[in-house]
This record gives C-alpha cells, sequence and structure tokens, in this order.
C-alpha cells in the first residue's frame, strides 16, 4: 500500500513538474547580420530616354560574409510587360530597350545571402521617356510626291526647354522606318491616351500611316489600319476628343471613321459611322471641342451632323429649333464648310462660304459668313443643344475676307484669326473691328506665302508684352498662333509662331516675340506632340 | 506488490510517451475532373470552303478541369456515344482524338476530326460525344454534359448567334448568307467584348472577333441592307425561311 503511493505521488510529481519546464527552444538562436544595401543617399526614381544606359551603383554588403557569397538580380516589370531580368550583378548598367512610357516601371534588387538564402529587395521606379519628346510635329514635302515627319522641340512647343534648348529633329518618319511617306500630307494627328492609347497617325491624298509617336515605330498603314479596309486612303480630316466618346476620327472619302481608344482589345478604325436616320452624307471637315460630342458638316446635304462617339452621327432635329432660332442646322445647302474651330463661351464658330452648286468649291466672291452653334456637355445633354444654332456673324465687310485662306480661334476669347496668303488680321467680335495685325517678312524672301495657319494646343511657353509695356511669360497653349510658310523661289518651308496679346487678344507686336524655324520643305499639315 | 510497482511504472512511461506523440495533418486528396467548356458546337463546311478540298477538317472542342494545375501533362479520353438517339452521324463522318491538359494549365483541348461528304451538302448529322474518365482524371462530366457536334455542308445558325443578334436582328439562312456574302467573311467568330483576349471567351482560338469589329461588321451589313431596300423599294430584302420567312429583314 505504501508501494502505492509512493508510485502515485511520483505520478503526480512528474505530472506537476512537466508544468515547471521552461521550454528554451525557440531561443535557440544567433542574431543574423543583415544585407546592406547602401544607396548613398541617391533617389530611388529614375528617369531615362529609351535606348540610353541606365546605371544603379549601390553598395551592398553584409558584415561576416564576403562579397562572393551575395547574388543579385535586377528585375524590370509594369506597363504590362513580361517581368524580365536585367542583370545579375551588384550594380545596374544596361541599356533601356523598353517601350517609353507615361508611368514609372517597377525594378527589383534583390540580394541573395548564398550562405543562409536570407534576401533582401529594394525597388526602384523607372520612368522611361521618349527621346523625341513634346514639341510641333510637322509633315512636310520636297518633291510634291512623298513626305517625311519631322520634329521641333522648343521654348514654345516643349516643356521645360529653355531657348538655347530650340532643336529640330528632321526627317523622323524615313529615318526610323527607312522610307518615305507615299503621298503629300494632308492631316497629321498625334495622341497620347493611357498605356496603349498612343498613335501618330499621317493622312495623305493617298495613304494612311501610324506610328509610335514616342519612337517612331511603324505600326500600321492603310487596309491594316482599319477594321474593314476602306480601299480609299484619300485623308481630309483627323480629330481626337479626349472625353466625349474618347475617340479619334478620321474623314476618307467624306465618310468618318472612328477609333476608340478606351480599350486594349483592338485599336484600328471601324467602319464609318452611320447618321441617326440611316441618309447617306459626305463630310468635309469636322472639329471635336474638350467637352462636348464633335460636329461635322455634311456637303452632300448642307447641314451640320453631331458625332456621337461609337455610335451614329446625329441629325440635328429641326423641329425643336427655337422660335427665333439664327438659322436652321439642316438647311444650309448653299454653303460649304471652310473651317470649324470653339469660340469662348461654349460656342463652334464655322465659316462658311456660298458654293458653286456643281463643283462644290466657294464661289467666286461668294459670301462668307460664321455661322456659331452652340456646345453642350455630352454627358449634360437630354435637351439635345449641343450642335443647335446660336448666332450668325457676317464676315463680309472685312478686309481682304474674300483672299482669305485660313481661319482659327481660341476657346478662351472673342477673336478670330483669317489669313491671306501674306497677311493675318485679327476680328475683335465683341466691339466688331478687325485689325491689320501681322504681314509675312520679305527678309528671307519676297516670295514666302502662308500655308497653313492654327491655334497653338500644346505644350511650352511664349513671351509678350505685358501691360508694363514689359517682356511677360506665359503658357503658349491658346495663346499663340503656329504658321507655316513657304518660299517658291528658295524651296524652303518656314514656321513661324505669333504670341497673341493675353490683354488685347492681339498678335504681338513686338517682333522680338515672334518665333521662326527655317530649313524645311513644304509643310502641308501639323499637330503637336504631348508626353 | 511487484506488480503494483510494474503498473505505476507503466502508467508513468505511458504518460511521459503521452506528449510525446506526433499528430500528422489529414492533407486533402482532391478527384480531378475534367469536362467540356462548353456543350455545342455547329460546324459548316460552308464556313471553311477550303477544308472540303482537303476533305476534313478538325475541331478542337475546349476542355476545362477542376482541381489544381499539376506539372504533368495529362490525358483526357473522349468517346461517341453511339447509342444515344440524338447521335445521326455516319461512323466515316468523323475520328476522335486524345486531348490533354498541359502541365501547368487548366484549360486544353480535344480534337475531332470531321470529314467532309457529299450527303453533307443538303443534311446535318450530329455527333455526340462524352469524356471517359482514366488515370488522370477519374472524374468527368462535372455538369453532366454530353457534347453535341451538328455537322453539315449546309448553312445552319452558328452556335453563337445569341451573342450576334443584338446587331443582326433574328436569324434566318437567307439572312445570314447575305450578311457572309455582304461582308465577304466565312463566319463572324464573337463570343465576348475583347474576342481572344478576353477571360470569359471559351475558345479564344475560335472566338476571335471584338465587339467594336461586330459592330463595324454590322454596319456595313446595315449600309447594304437600306442600299438593297433602296434599289427594291416594292420588294424590301425578306427572311426566306426560318420563323421570320416571309418577314422584311429588319436590323436593331
Amino acid at each position: 500500500m505504501k508501494m502505492q503511493k509512493i508510485i502515485l505521488f511520483l505520478v503526480c510529481l512528474t505530472g506537476f513538474l512537466h508544468s515547471c519546464y521552461e521550454d528554451k527552444s525557440s531561443l535557440n538562436y544567433t542574431l543574423v547580420n543583415p544585407i546592406n544595401i547602401d544607396l548613398g543617399g541617391a533617389n530611388t526614381e529614375y528617369s531615362v530616354f529609351a535606348y540610353d544606359t541606365l546605371e544603379i551603383k549601390p553598395i551592398v554588403y553584409k558584415e561576416g560574409v564576403s562579397d562572393t557569397e551575395l547574388s543579385y538580380r535586377w528585375t524590370v516589370s509594369g506597363n504590362y510587360i513580361v517581368p524580365t531580368v536585367l542583370d545579375s550583378t551588384m550594380t545596374l548598367k544596361v541599356r533601356v530597350d523598353l517601350q517609353p512610357q507615361t508611368i514609372a516601371y517597377n525594378l527589383l534588387y534583390e540580394v541573395w545571402d548564398n550562405t543562409t538564402g536570407i534576401k533582401q529587395e529594394q525597388t526602384f521606379k523607372i520612368k522611361v521617356e521618349t527621346p523625341f519628346g513634346s514639341g510641333l510635329v510637322i509633315s512636310e514635302t520636297e518633291d510634291e510626291q512623298t513626305s517625311d515627319i519631322s520634329l521641333i522641340r522648343a521654348y514654345c512647343f516643349s516643356s521645360g526647354f529653355k531657348k538655347a534648348q530650340d532643336t529640330t529633329m528632321r526627317n523622323l518618319f524615313s529615318l526610323v522606318n527607312k522610307r518615305k511617306i507615299a503621298g503629300v500630307g494632308t492631316a497629321i494627328l498625334s495622341t497620347t491616351y493611357g498605356v496603349y492609347g498612343r498613335f501618330m497617325t499621317i493622312g495623305t491624298n493617298s495613304s494612311v500611316d501610324r506610328i509610335d509617336p514616342f519612337d517612331y515605330s511603324y505600326i500600321d498603314g492603310n487596309g491594316s489600319s482599319f477594321m474593314i479596309d476602306p480601299k480609299n486612303y484619300n485623308v481630309t480630316s483627323l480629330g481626337f476628343s479626349s472625353n466625349a466618346g474618347c475617340i479619334e476620327t478620321i474623314v476618307i472619302g467624306g465618310k468618318l471613321y472612328t477609333h476608340y481608344y478606351q480599350t486594349q482589345a483592338i485599336h484600328t478604325f471601324s467602319y464609318y459611322l452611320l447618321t441617326s436616320d440611316m441618309s447617306d452624307y459626305r463630310v468635309g471637315l469636322a472639329t471635336q471641342p474638350e467637352w462636348a460630342y464633335g460636329l461635322c458638316f455634311d456637303e452632300m446635304n448642307g447641314r451640320f451632323l453631331e458625332i456621337q462617339g461609337t455610335k451614329y452621327l446625329r441629325v440635328i432635329n429641326s423641329k425643336k429649333l427655337e422660335p427665333d432660332a439664327a438659322f436652321d442646322p439642316n438647311k444650309l445647302q448653299d454653303f460649304t464648310c471652310r473651317a470649324m474651330f470653339s469660340g469662348r463661351n461654349n460656342i463652334t464658330h464655322n465659316i462658311l462660304q456660298e458654293k458653286d452648286p456643281v463643283t462644290g468649291k466657294p464661289k467666286l466672291d461668294g459670301k462668307i459668313y460664321c455661322y456659331d452653334t452652340k456646345q453642350e456637355y455630352y454627358y449634360n445633354d437630354p435637351d439635345l443643344i449641343n450642335g443647335m444654332p446660336s448666332k450668325i456673324i457676317d464676315l463680309n465687310g472685312f478686309p481682304d475676307i474674300q483672299k482669305a485662306l485660313f481661319f482659327s480661334g481660341t476657346n478662351n476669347r472673342d477673336y478670330i484669326y483669317y489669313a491671306t496668303e501674306d497677311k493675318i488680321y485679327t476680328i475683335n467680335l465683341i466691339m466688331n473691328v478687325v485689325t491689320e495685325d501681322y504681314v509675312v517678312p520679305t527678309t528671307e524672301s519676297s516670295d514666302e506665302v502662308i500655308t497653313s495657319m492654327a491655334v497653338w494646343l500644346g505644350y511650352g511657353s511664349m513671351n509678350f508684352t505685358n501691360n508694363q509695356g514689359e517682356m511677360g511669360t506665359t503658357s503658349s497653349a491658346n495663346n499663340m498662333l503656329v504658321v507655316t510658310t513657304y518660299s517658291p523661289s528658295l524651296k524652303e518651308g518656314f514656321v513661324r509662331t505669333l504670341p497673341i496679346s493675353i490683354y488685347t487678344g492681339r498678335i504681338e507686336a513686338n517682333k522680338d516675340y515672334h518665333g521662326m524655324f527655317r530649313g524645311f520643305g513644304r509643310i502641308t499639315a501639323t499637330t503637336s506632340q504631348k508626353d | 506488490m511487484k506488480f503494483n510497482v510494474f503498473i505505476g511504472c507503466l502508467a508513468l512511461v505511458s504518460f511521459l510517451f503521452g506528449s510525446c506523440e506526433r499528430e500528422g495533418v489529414t492533407m486533402y486528396e482532391e478527384s480531378p475532373t475534367v469536362y467540356f467548356g462548353e456543350s455545342y458546337r455547329s460546324y459548316t463546311f460552308v464556313e471553311n470552303m477550303d477544308r472540303i478540298k482537303i476533305g476534313f477538317d478538325t475541331i478542337k472542342l475546349p476542355l476545362q478541369i477542376s482541381g489544381s494545375a499539376v506539372d504533368r501533362v495529362r490525358e483526357v479520353v473522349m468517346e461517341a456515344v453511339l447509342d444515344d438517339t440524338l447521335h445521326t452521324a455516319e461512323a466515316d463522318m468523323f475520328s476522335v482524338g486524345k486531348g490533354c491538359i498541359e502541365a501547368n494549365e487548366y484549360k486544353g483541348y480535344i480534337p475531332l476530326r470531321v470529314n467532309y461528304l457529299r450527303v453533307l451538302d443538303d443534311s446535318v448529322y450530329q455527333i455526340r460525344l462524352r469524356l471517359v474518365a482514366n488515370k488522370d482524371f477519374p472524374g468527368v462530366d462535372l455538369y453532366g454534359y454530353t457534347f453535341t457536334v451538328s455537322l453539315t455542308n449546309k448553312l445552319t445558325q452558328p452556335s453563337n448567334w445569341s451573342r450576334i443578334k443584338n446587331y443582326f436582328g433574328p436569324y434566318s439562312n437567307s439572312w445570314y448568307r447575305f450578311i457572309l456574302e455582304t461582308t465577304g467573311l466565312t463566319s463572324i467568330p464573337y463570343w465576348s467584348t475583347n474576342g481572344s483576349s478576353d477571360k470569359n471567351n471559351p475558345d479564344p482560338e475560335r472566338w476571335t472577333m471584338t465587339l467594336y469589329e461586330v459592330k463595324a461588321y454590322a454596319a456595313m451589313v446595315k449600309v447594304a441592307l437600306e442600299d438593297y431596300n433602296r434599289k427594291h423599294p416594292q420588294d424590301p430584302l425578306k427572311h426566306e425561311d426560318g420563323e421570320e420567312k416571309g418577314k422584311p429583314v429588319t436590323m436593331p
């Protein structure tokens, strides 16, 4: 019995001692020295031009471990690329063959201690930029058969540029693609929208070509730029609406085709838009305001049509016109459209001229008017105000109006600019007065004539005379006219920049603030290139 | 007494060893299952004219699995359901191949060779198929599908018409022929918005067309239909067969 008690006691004692046991197994470790990645205070965000060399020199060490026991890996990812190992040495020095993108790539730097398998990571952001960058893109021809694309990067066209850095990169299309563009450029448009939507479309009287504006590499052209080959590539107009419908438009043979940007599935032009009543049409010009659906002029039927994104061309309902409407947008059969551009206070200026009913061309001495139509935000237009008439401005009393070749205006001023072969006039729409503001100088040649005129909508800065008579500086977007000229005797094309006074709306009188770029062929189309 | 000591020691030893027991983790054992990604496919040589000269074509029937992807190729076996009353095809009209699920994949294909015969010119035959369990896939027919392939050289309603009818309207053979003649296409291979790159697409190799392309072709056909009706004001284009027979063709 006594023995049984002893045994029972021993059992209980063992049980109690179990709970007294301190488990020190988890404390059986030794501290491991960390892997140190020392960037020397350098930034982890890098910016590099495509095809340039990226060099990052971190100092990596681990106390007690020799460098030979460390291994490295630099992996780049992001922007939908397959993650790619760039290097496996301590420092990175590599040519960046990545596509330029608006969003930075991710660069992961991994260091392993081979003796323990422990890894240390460091991440970097790598912004790959185009070597070509923002500026004025021009389509020029030297033989009237073929064209090429050149880029002017300058203080007035590019962000962060100083005048001393102004540079012209000529013939980039043929430089990269080893051929010229077949045809004389009639329209050019460079657009960047997100990662996938990046196209420079170049239209001629017989071809369509699309290139990547970041590196000028070829994308596609002619039939392959379309879902269904139109088999006719006579381009008369290009446009882009980033907000209302997110579409690029191209007019070929009078039909308006759209390319929907907000997708990664397919980036070709669709079949041409049909009208809402299935009536036929022949578009001459089109315009794309910033927030309203675009408008185009149907030369076949003498009417305005609204570009409803990728859906259709809406026929404006004449029955919904106000009783005192200035005009009926469906009854303009006597006119041809010379120009369309946005004005101040949500107005589109449409320059119409009486036409020859046989040729459809402007009639000799045909009356010229500005038919203003209303713009309304595309998402807030249940009453279908967009495209409805606002007023008619009679331009016929203004000097040289019958000689006018080009018309333009800004969406922040009540001014219209028109250019003849050698002069530019400014119409003050509030005062209804016109001033001759610019004459093409004869300093380079006596036969230099204007070949195009447009308000600048890209990046850059400009100088002008402020209200103290001193030099002021402001953004050139919407504040500068870009005028191209050509001298037949010199066989040389020019780009001239004319600041618009932010006080008077007139062309800057101080010629020191005018700019000039020369050495081109005949310039036939221009566009702004943004980053 | 000795016996008591022995019992006590035994209890003590058992108690001490009790804490040494290693508890195993019960692992989930899955049963890999393969099943058809669709249940029906129509095949017409009308849409594959070049194949008539060759004499046959190979259809890839989409497969999907439940369970995990594994790091080896797994075989899938299929057979014709000859005793099915809906199975009407003759033996020389088709032959069944062996399919597979590639390593680390969740989807695959199984080939079905279909042969062109003159009798297909005016008749439609059906092939009923089912998957057969094997060592790689003990489970089959997750949804109980028996795959049906309709085979013909006669124009028939394509299996994706429900996907495109919002753009082309009601089906008839005559209308479908008008669409194919207008577009120059042999089929309208649309299933989901982004075409081959659409994650909801059960067969990216077959259903390659995007929604944007379908809309483009619908616009092209609409212009052709308007043009036809303008030229035939007293006799607009009508459906010549099917449920809409005799009614004018309309598009949404």
